[in-house]
């Protein structure tokens, strides 16, 4: 089988570490990049932190980092977001430093500082020279952070829209929040990113939402048995679940104790098999970019009303629930198959 | 003397022609490219019409152009918003397309009263061009004049902020203290994308802003501009037809143009005022920021004039007034100049 041609946009972030660290490895995927961007923290250190990564993976020479955008379009110039970008500056950074207790801390301190270097080339410009010269539908994007590259891209190039084979991101939720209680981070951080790229035309638009992420929540044991492969990539995962599981402990716990979801992961997991992804509705979403309690709301019309001019057409897929176990076994099957 | 490197940024419109044609004549530039962007109309018009003033003044050996952006940053997704809905004068919202200009008033039109271009825009994306070229030159070395929505430009820092340092400055036609067209707050270069504007404005790169108060002041008269067509080369004809045009499209709404037989030419004061500082007037340093809060005020410039203590930090430089003799001076000796060039 053909491997699937991916560009993994990022900002890394221990879930996209896990996203990164199964995509490379995987056997069906051929990862062209990976764009980095403002979001879990300022774009300066997810791209350390994406460099750390790839370095660990020993692919620097075939898996090129691009560096992104630093802003959102538009939040920051509002002003109604302070603390965006996160940078050193976050104002419980030395709280998380100091108590080991952070979801993402600002960098991912189980890797020494890298010593490769982002390409020259910003990823707005790579996007559009990599898509430009690829056959029409046949690159596969992952987002997995603020949609805000993306948006640009095809705000600056509209011929790159038909290159896309499909999308699948990482963000939103139906009728659930977690940075806001209508709001999941990504969205809520370049909500008009969000609107634009959905609004692109592009062909397939896959949300994997928190909906889906929560369902495919990890828990200790699951740590331990990626642990238990033996390979170094095996240990960096299952340490990043198992901060994560200190972090969704102290912060938002889910339905299982000692659990926490590895959002962007399940994205990877969705390639070699869709089934991994459940409940899914091909409906129209809106991404509220109203600038108030609601900015960043995903709006999935999955039960469109009666009224005939409330109906839209449909413009993407939306998974509302994942299979756990299948997660698991995709990711161990993953990391057992590069060993 | 060394000439000024710039790049215009376009929405190729009647004014934005004559500014065209003004840089490419004027000596004292060396234009590196013209990118359009949507606002007159849309995108591919304005691309179009852009290389059509190329051919007019015989530089398509020299001078590229580059497609833009087709829609703003962000104004038209807010769906019951005015820039996607509609605009006094327009059947159908932004971006203006192909056919939706109310036939009645012609500051504009789709197409320039010239022939379809015979070149080709280059196949690269007027951003892409933007930060490559940005990025190739030294620290300051080039001019950027964007008079139209400032899309691209905004869009071209956000994606490499590594080309903030190497523009010299950035000489703006948009905005309004006084003076408004778009909305009773806003001008239309900024009220189509009132973001991007913000976003050149919080760079910290030099910028002056040539708004309406001052562009109001340089109008052109239809007599002044039969001095022009006298001259007689393509270009000046191609002036004094718009005038003209913009005239009769003022005269339908502007009781003040109406009386003077004449026609504010915008864009072009941007490209005399890099040449000769003082055709613009009463110039202040200003705290100007743009409303993006999408009520009543979206896209207004807003110039904080309140005397404080601490006041709020200056990030351009405000044109309240302009000098109209000196403008058209400029034109016809430019035009003069390279009709004597060409051995006519």
């Amino acid at each position: 089988m053909d491997k699937r041609k991916v560009i993994l946009d990022v900002d890394t972030g221990s879930d996209d570490a896990v996203a990164i660290i199964s995509a490379v490895l995987s056997k069906n995927i051929e990862v062209l990049g990976i764009a980095t961007v403002n979001g879990n923290r300022c774009v300066e250190y997810t791209t350390e932190n994406t460099l750390r990564v790839v370095e660990m993976l020993g692919v620097s020479e075939t898996v090129p980092v691009v560096r992104g955008c630093a802003y959102p379009l538009v939040a920051t110039i509002k002003r109604k977001k302070p603390g965006i970008p996160r940078g050193h500056y976050y104002q419980h950074a030395e709280e998380y430093k100091t108590s080991g207790k952070s979801i993402h801390g600002d960098f991912l301190d189980m890797f020494p500082p890298s010593t490769i270097k982002e390409a020259n080339l910003n990823a707005v410009s790579w996007y559009i020279k990599t898509l430009m010269a690829a056959e029409d539908e046949s690159i596969t994007l992952i987002p997995v952070g603020p949609l805000t590259n993306l948006a640009h891209v095809f705000q600056v190039e509209p011929r790159t829209v038909k290159k896309v084979k499909e999308i699948i991101y990482m963000g939103g939720g139906h009728l659930l929040g977690n940075t806001r209680p209508a709001a999941e981070y990504n969205v809520w951080v370049d909500p008009e990113a969000a609107q634009i790229v959905l609004e692109s035309g592009v062909r397939n638009f896959i949300w994997v939402p928190l909906n889906a992420t929560h369902a495919a929540y990890l828990t200790k044991s699951d740590a331990e048995r990626i642990r238990s492969i033996g390979t170094k990539p095996a240990e960096v995962v299952a340490e990043l679940i198992e901060q994560r599981i200190i972090g969704y402990s102290n912060y938002q716990k889910v339905e299982a104790p000692d659990a926490a979801p590895i959002h962007d992961a399940l994205c990877i997991a969705a390639i070699h098999d869709p089934s991994v992804l459940t409940d899914i509705h091909h409906c129209y979403a809106e991404v509220d970019c109203g600038g108030s309690s609601c900015d960043g709301e995903t709006i999935f019309d999955i039960n469109p009303g009666s009224f005939e001019y409330d109906k839209k057409t449909p413009n993407s897929y939306v998974a509302l629930g994942a299979d756990r176990e299948k997660f698991v076994n995709i990711l161990v099957g993953i990391l057992e198959g590069a060993k | 003397m060394e000439k000024r490197k710039i790049i215009m940024d376009v929405d190729t419109g009647s004014d934005d022609a004559m500014a065209l044609v003004m840089a490419m004549l004027d000596e004292r530039f060396d234009l590196l490219g013209i990118t359009a962007v949507n606002g007159n109309v849309e995108v591919k018009l304005t691309t179009m019409n852009s290389l059509r003033v190329v051919e007019c003044c015989d530089k398509q050996d020299e001078v590229k152009v580059y497609k833009g952006c087709d829609l703003p940053i962000a104004s038209t997704l807010m769906p019951w918003g005015p820039q996607a809905t509609q605009m006094p004068g327009f059947t159908n919202p932004l971006p203006h397309r192909e056919g939706t200009r109310e036939q009645s008033i012609q500051v504009h039109t789709d197409h320039l009263p010239l022939p379809v271009p015979k070149i080709k825009e280059e196949p690269e994306s007027a951003v892409v061009f933007l930060i490559k070229t940005l990025l190739a030159a030294e620290d300051g070395e080039i001019t950027l004049v964007p008079v139209g929505p400032l899309t691209n430009i905004a869009i071209a820092m956000r994606a490499d902020p590594r080309i903030i340092p190497k523009i010299k400055e950035i000489m703006i036609m948009g905005g309004g203290h006084d003076v408004n067209n778009s909305s009773p707050a806003a001008e239309f270069n900024i009220w189509v994308d009132p973001e991007a504007l913000e976003i050149v404005l919080q760079s910290g790169c030099k910028i002056t802003l040539v708004p309406l108060d001052a562009t109001h002041k340089c109008f052109m008269t239809v007599e002044e501009s039969e001095r022009i067509r006298a001259i007689g080369t393509k270009p000046a004809i191609l002036i004094a037809d718009l005038v003209k045009q913009r005239a009769t499209g003022y005269a339908q709404m502007d009781a003040e143009m109406k009386a003077l037989n004449g026609a504010p030419l915008h864009d072009a004061l941007a490209v005399c005022a890099l040449v000769i500082p003082e055709v613009l007037k009463n110039v202040v340093h200003v705290n100007c920021h743009v409303d993006i809060s999408k009520g009543i005020a979206y896209g207004q410039t807003i110039i904080d004039q309140r005397i404080r203590v601490n006041p709020t930090p200056k990030n351009c430089y405000f044109a309240f007034d302009a000098d109209k003799d000196i403008f058209v001076k400029w034109m016809i000796d430019v035009l003069e100049k390279d009709k004597a060039k060409r051995g006519l």
